[in-house]
């Protein structure tokens, strides 16, 4: 089997994973303050979303369907086992969808702003669990999963959802804040608050997952141990700029891109401390790997695709924006 | 463990059946826009252009409902059915990757533009836009047929110790039950849309709502059908033999047929019975004589195996197949009869807008025939996965092995109960908007979008 080939995938994989969380994270973000107004502000926090949901899911569409394909043992084992927080992020998701559905055709009333927001904390809390229970040394043992159904609930877990959905907020308050007419919205204290929330979750389940199991010696082994350190200064960076222009009158598109840079630095530093494996130290993106015959099938249609769609895209933002 | 099965099973079942609903009419809605844009720039008539806007309102709810109710059909292959999705995952989570980046996203990305884009681009380029969500509809159509008929006649595969591995993908993706499986349902989708949209028009024709906009499209539909109810009978029947052939007891099962005809004497088709599985045989029946040897070898006495020629663990349910296909096939007649009342009318010249009011049964029939085709699709499903079992892959893994081991009971009731919840709401947004937009009725004033392509200034700051 051609390990390189596997690494392509895993890459293709990941194409897909970073865009939808920073695409539609700042959306599913959006909504979840949405919960914390009432009102017109909400209506107009959610309309400021705008009407492509499905624009972002596509990449999660993807992105499962590529693990499907490149890597089914990975996906049979992580699906089964975190049965809760998928579930839970897709009936998030659903949720949302369907309140979009509503609002969009002029029921703007506040029951479906109100299931709009839940939908999208729910879907971000499955996300977080998600996360936190693919970090939390799932029992696997010879291919096949040990534990229960709730294995994945433990203190590592909360956190990460913690942070995830204070990252997705983070995200979100810039997007907004990025975007014109809602500038009441965001307060810059408010603003403050939400950036230092976000950044003492992340440390909380960073140090939670990183002192469960086999992370505690597998994160100081050289190049691991590197890579973590680069990633997590990129993260730290990123904060504190966007602590700094806070204070500054910078221009809003400063503050998201560095948003993204911590979003980055996040994938970076999971990347690091987990590498080579796929499932965290029980399956190993080699292993996990469909045969070749199947990755080379593959790869014409997800491969070049995937970059047409990519330059697609931006052609529809200059498009739509006119910008370029 | 059985009852995690059987739970596992019902919530695919409702999950997948609600997601199959909304493809059919982005399908057949895709096709009919294309053709009413191309029309539209051919001669000019405005009132093709409003068409093709009025209708896109419509499609964007559905496609949006499904891609939010396709996810969980995706998960499921993980979550319920892991041992599934491992072992024949080198194949189906290829063709459900290969579906989701080619076609997929090629109609997801082009809706934007076809959607939003009409005074950004210029005509041609939307057409093309037009085109490629089509396209990208039947093309996401094609892959899932290929995975789903590889699961009814697996080929190009080999077997052994729990993992199916692949050493042909032409013959998978080309497997025998495709080519017939995938014109069956892209007949199915034009053919649901083809009642969904001629019975909207319809309604509106009852209530002397913009009579001459929508006699225009019931004429098209009219049109489409002439070709597309009857073909889709033939390509029923062509289905129907490509199952006896190679999968012989999904076809006793659907036809109730128990034992197999002695040499010398032709297969009788069941017209209707009570099929007691226990017993092995129908309670009473109707039969037509030899029937079934015509349809399923094309000789009055040419042999068809029954369900007893097998053993009792490797036959599928009878009752919900026998049923099933008896309604889709009922419906398949009843939907021709419709297009020949139209026709008939249509000769007569009574399809004018001065003479429309004279037929009120007739338009009433039209629209009550709005869900018809989506019933026969779900009948035509359910004829197609139940009939399998108890295979999930044909021949080669039961349904039992391929459930996941370490989710019980509980949690896929509670999961099933969930989206039972937001599918029920998915499906009243869509009725709420629906009712809507035909209270609205078209719009037949707004200005055509401007000519040539107008790069939009945006204000920076």
């Amino acid at each position: 089997m051609s390990s390189t080939l596997a690494y392509i995938w895993y890459v293709l994989f990941l194409i897909p994973v970073v865009l939808f969380v920073i695409l539609d994270g700042a959306d599913l973000g959006t909504g979840i303050i949405s919960l914390a107004h009432r009102g017109p502000l909400r209506a107009k926090l959610i309309d400021s979303i705008g009407p492509l949901w499905y624009a972002n899911e596509t990449w999660l569409v993807i992105a499962f369907a590529t693990l499907f394909g490149a890597f089914p043992l990975a996906y049979s084992l992580v699906l089964s086992s975190l049965y809760i927080p998928i579930m839970l992020m897709v009936f998030g998701l659903i949720l949302r969808a369907a309140s979009t559905e509503f609002r969009n055709h002029n029921a703007k009333n506040d029951f479906w702003s109100s299931a709009f927001g839940v939908g999208c904390l729910l879907g971000v809390l499955g996300q977080g669990f998600l996360l936190g229970g693919l970090l939390s040394n799932l029992k696997i043992q010879n291919n096949s999963y040990l534990g229960g159904i709730w294995t994945w609930f433990d203190p590592a877990s909360i956190m990460a959802a913690l942070a995830v959905v204070a990252a997705y907020v983070m995200l979100g308050a810039l997007q907004t804040a990025k975007k014109q007419g809602v500038d009441e919205a965001l307060k810059m204290k408010a603003f403050r608050r939400i950036i230092v929330t976000s950044f003492t979750l992340f440390v909380a389940a960073a140090i939670l997952i990183a002192v469960q199991g086999d992370f505690q010696t597998y994160i100081w082994r050289f190049p691991h141990s590197l890579f973590l350190l680069l990633f997590s200064a990129a993260v730290v960076l990123g904060y504190s700029m966007l602590m700094l222009a806070s204070w500054s009158k910078a221009d809003r598109n400063v503050y998201y891109n560095w948003a993204i840079v911590i979003f980055l630095g996040f994938f970076g530093m999971i990347f690091s401390a987990t590498f080579p494996y796929l499932v965290p130290f029980n399956i190993s993106i080699t292993q996990a790997a469909a045969p070749q015959r199947t990755q080379v099938f593959m790869l014409p249609g997800v491969g070049a695709v995937l970059f047409l769609i990519i330059i697609y895209n931006v052609y529809i933002k200059r498009v739509f924006t006119g910008k370029g | 463990m059985n009852s995690a099965l059987n739970i596992a099973r019902v919530q695919f079942a409702i999950t997948a059946i609600f997601h199959m609903t909304w493809p059919l009419l982005t399908i057949g809605l895709s096709v009919f826009m294309l053709i009413l844009e191309a029309l539209w720039l051919k001669t000019g008539n405005e009132t093709y252009y409003r068409h093709v806007r009025y209708w896109s309102k419509i499609f964007i709810v559905v496609f949006g409902i499904g891609v939010a109710s396709g996810i969980p059909l995706e998960i499921e292959f993980g979550t319920n059915w892991s041992r599934f999705a491992t072992a024949g995952g080198d194949i189906m989570g290829s063709l459900l990757a290969v579906e989701a980046s080619t076609a997929f996203a090629l109609e997801a990305a082009f809706l934007a533009i076809f959607y939003f884009g009409w005074d950004r681009v210029g005509r041609r380029m939307h057409l093309f836009s037009n085109a490629m969500v089509a396209l990208g509809a039947s093309l996401s159509a094609f892959w899932i047929m290929s995975a789903n008929s590889w699961m009814q006649t697996p080929a190009g595969v080999t077997a052994a110790g729990g993992k199916i591995t692949i050493n042909n993908f032409a013959a998978a993706i080309f497997n025998p039950d495709l080519p017939i499986a995938f014109a069956h349902i892209w007949a199915a989708a034009i053919e649901t849309t083809i009642f969904f949209v001629a019975g909207i028009c319809a309604w509106n024709i009852l209530r002397n709502r913009n009579k001459d906009f929508f006699l225009k499209a019931f004429k098209v539909m009219v049109i489409v059908g002439i070709v597309f109810t009857p073909l889709q009978i033939i390509l029923g029947d062509a289905s129907g033999l490509e199952v006896a052939k190679n999968e012989p007891t999904k076809s006793a099962a659907m036809e109730a047929h128990w034992d197999t005809n002695r040499p010398g004497e032709g297969a009788p088709w069941v017209v209707i019975a009570w099929p007691d599985q226990a017993a092995q045989k129908n309670t009473w029946e109707i039969t037509i004589s030899d029937g079934l040897s015509v349809l399923n070898t094309r000789s009055l006495k040419g042999q068809v195996e029954g369900l007893r020629a097998f053993p009792v663990n490797d036959q599928p349910p009878v009752v919900l197949p026998f049923y099933a296909f008896r309604l889709m096939v009922l419906l398949g007649i009843v939907m021709v009869v419709l297009i020949l009342a139209a026709l008939w009318l249509w000769i007569r010249k009574k399809l004018r807008s001065e003479t429309l009011t004279g037929n009120r049964f007739f338009w009433q029939a039209w629209v009550w025939a709005i869900p018809i085709g989506f019933i026969a699709t779900w009948c035509g499903w359910i004829v197609r996965e139940v009939g399998r079992q108890p295979w999930v892959i044909y021949g080669l893994m039961r349904t039992s092995d391929g459930v996941s081991l370490n989710i019980g009971t509980g949690p896929v009731i509670a999961s099933l109960i969930l989206f039972i919840a937001v599918y029920a709401a998915l499906f009243g947004a869509f009725i709420y908007f629906t009712r809507r937009t035909l209270m609205q009725g078209p719009d037949l004033n707004s200005p055509l979008p401007v000519q040539k392509y107008r790069r939009v200034q945006v204000r920076r700051e």
